[in-house]
């Protein structure tokens, strides 16, 4: 298997896979496999759908075992493309969570009805995490909603909001400024920073969304919160 | 305990950073001047790793409770201990009731205090503390009027200590980052020419600076890994990532920041000019 490996700084590198097969996932799969090896030295990790981002210490890290560590594997594709069972989502498209759904709809040409319905019968794949802590990059967007970013990004999105750009949908996990179209808004904590387990979604978990009413969406924040 | 008298400015609990969690897109957090870091627990005898007070410029007052000792390093050059001009670098004996506040600084912008037996409960394995997110430090913020910190009751051993801060330098030295040559010609000429002026938006996120025009064929490349060091070429100028910065990015990464240099980077206040100096 060919990586290309780029230095980022003097204390981290980016892998790349070189192969057109690779998905969008491979690079956390590679993820794994380094991590579960014995190459000393290696502080976190930032998988992206495109490389691997590899943060060492200094004094301990030592490239060539990592190269030959690399010259060795081989990553089965197939096994880096879905992980878990799918899990549903409840989402809720009532007005006053959808706060970009009219600008979407006037940007797209379409009517919100068939936004949501379009939306809502979408699979969808988390492809990495980044921007926030665990604000999922999720494939599996329908292309007939493919809008780019906003050109100002909002000042103050709320948590729980799913929104889409650029080919992609995604989750807030906490209130930020941000420049993809909100449409609809989650009562489930996606992340729980103060739980055993603050992320309980892998790269590579599948999820499709549940759209719920107003009503039931009060109920389960009620009892997440 | 301790008690914030006067908050001062963008105080906050930080240690060294929290590591592990990038693959979910946690930031790394913890000081941005580690130098100053090591300098201030070395005056109260700490550990490596152990959580301290970063305040910004001048005005944070602190109240003791109890009988501690207090290392003050980094841009403060001047303290008051009730009202009393003391030197930075040095240990303070706090007795009960007494009251610290940061006075002067200088050649920077960012001051340490570490306090003997400071009690933070750690998250993720870090003391630090991530303001966006609310994580780690004293409840996931800054620090403010009225906040009590608990201290250890036992009195630390006696060590009197002194240092002094090692000079600082405006020069950057940095690497070609993997985008480098989204530059035109002139950009890439500019970028080690006449230096950037740190912007006033500049914060625990990253510097922003304004200098000398570099152009890039595209700003918007896939998200991609970043680091504390990175430099993005934004369409408003360049930044240089802190440690608050995000974990990926999409715009082009044009260079990085040695990690000796870092200390520097997190000093540079508004106003302040730094030079670019190819590795």
């Amino acid at each position: 298997m060919n990586f290309k490996i780029i230095p980022l700084g003097d204390s981290a590198l980016e892998l790349t896979i070189d192969n057109s097969e690779k998905g969008t996932f491979a690079h956390s799969e590679l993820m794994r496999m380094i991590n579960e090896s014995s190459i000393a030295g290696i502080v976190d990790f930032t998988p992206t759908t495109s490389s691997l981002g590899l943060k060492y210490d200094q004094e301990t890290f030592n490239l060539e075992a990592l190269r030959s560590f690399l010259g060795d594997i081989n990553i089965d594709f197939s096994r880096s493309r879905i992980k878990g069972q799918l899990k549903e989502i409840p989402i809720c498209y009532e007005e006053k969570f959808a706060i970009d759904l009219g600008i979407l709809c006037s940007k797209l040409g379409m009517i919100p009805e068939d936004v949501v319905r379009i939306h809502s019968s979408g699979l969808y794949t988390i492809d990495m995490y980044g921007f926030l802590p665990g604000f999922p990059y999720m494939s599996g967007l329908d292309p007939r909603l493919n809008v780019s970013r906003k050109k100002e990004p909002s000042l103050s999105i709320p948590p729980g909001s799913v929104a889409i750009a650029n080919g992609k949908c995604g989750i807030y996990p906490f209130e930020s400024p941000g420049g993809w179209y909100v449409l609809g808004r989650t009562p489930i904590k996606m992340v729980d920073l103060h739980s055993s387990n603050p992320f309980p979604f892998s790269i590579g978990q599948q999820l499709k969304f549940k759209p719920i009413d107003l009503e039931e969406y009060n109920e389960i924040h009620a009892r997440n919160s | 305990m301790l008690e914030i008298l006067k908050p001062g400015i963008s105080t906050s609990i930080q240690d060294l950073g929290r590591f592990g969690f990038r693959n979910y897109g946690v930031p790394q957090s913890g000081v941005l001047d580690k130098r100053s870091y090591y300098d201030a627990i070395e005056l109260i005898s700490g550990q490596p790793g152990q959580p301290v007070i970063e305040t910004f410029m001048a005005g944070l007052k602190i109240r003791f409770y109890n009988e501690t000792l207090v290392g003050v390093s980094g841009a403060a050059v001047q303290t008051l201990l009730n009202g009393k001009v003391t030197r930075a670098y040095r240990t303070i004996r706090i007795k009960e009731g007494d009251e610290l506040q940061i006075k002067k600084f200088e050649k920077g912008w960012i001051s340490y205090i570490a306090v003997a037996g400071m009690q933070i409960n750690p998250s993720m394995g870090s003391y630090s503390t991530t303001k966006s997110i609310g994580l780690g430090g004293f409840n996931g913020r800054m620090l403010k009027t009225g906040d009590q910190i608990l201290l250890d009751k036992m009195i630390p051993e006696l060590e009197l200590r002194s240092s002094e801060r090692k000079p600082s330098t405006n020069k950057i030295h940095i690497t070609k980052g993997p985008e480098f040559d989204h530059l035109d010609y002139e950009s890439k000429q500019n970028l080690f020419l006449d230096g950037f002026v740190v912007l006033p938006q500049s914060d625990r996120m990253g510097l922003r600076l304004n200098g000398p025009k570099l152009k890039a064929s595209s700003y918007d490349i896939e998200s991609k890994p970043v680091y504390p060091g990175t430099i993005q070429l934004t369409p408003h100028g360049p930044i240089i990532l802190l440690s608050d910065c995000q974990t990926t990015g999409g715009y082009p990464r044009i260079g990085h920041v040695n990690s000796v240099d870092m200390d520097n980077c997190g000093q540079s206040f508004p106003g302040r000019k730094i030079l670019f100096v190819e590795n």
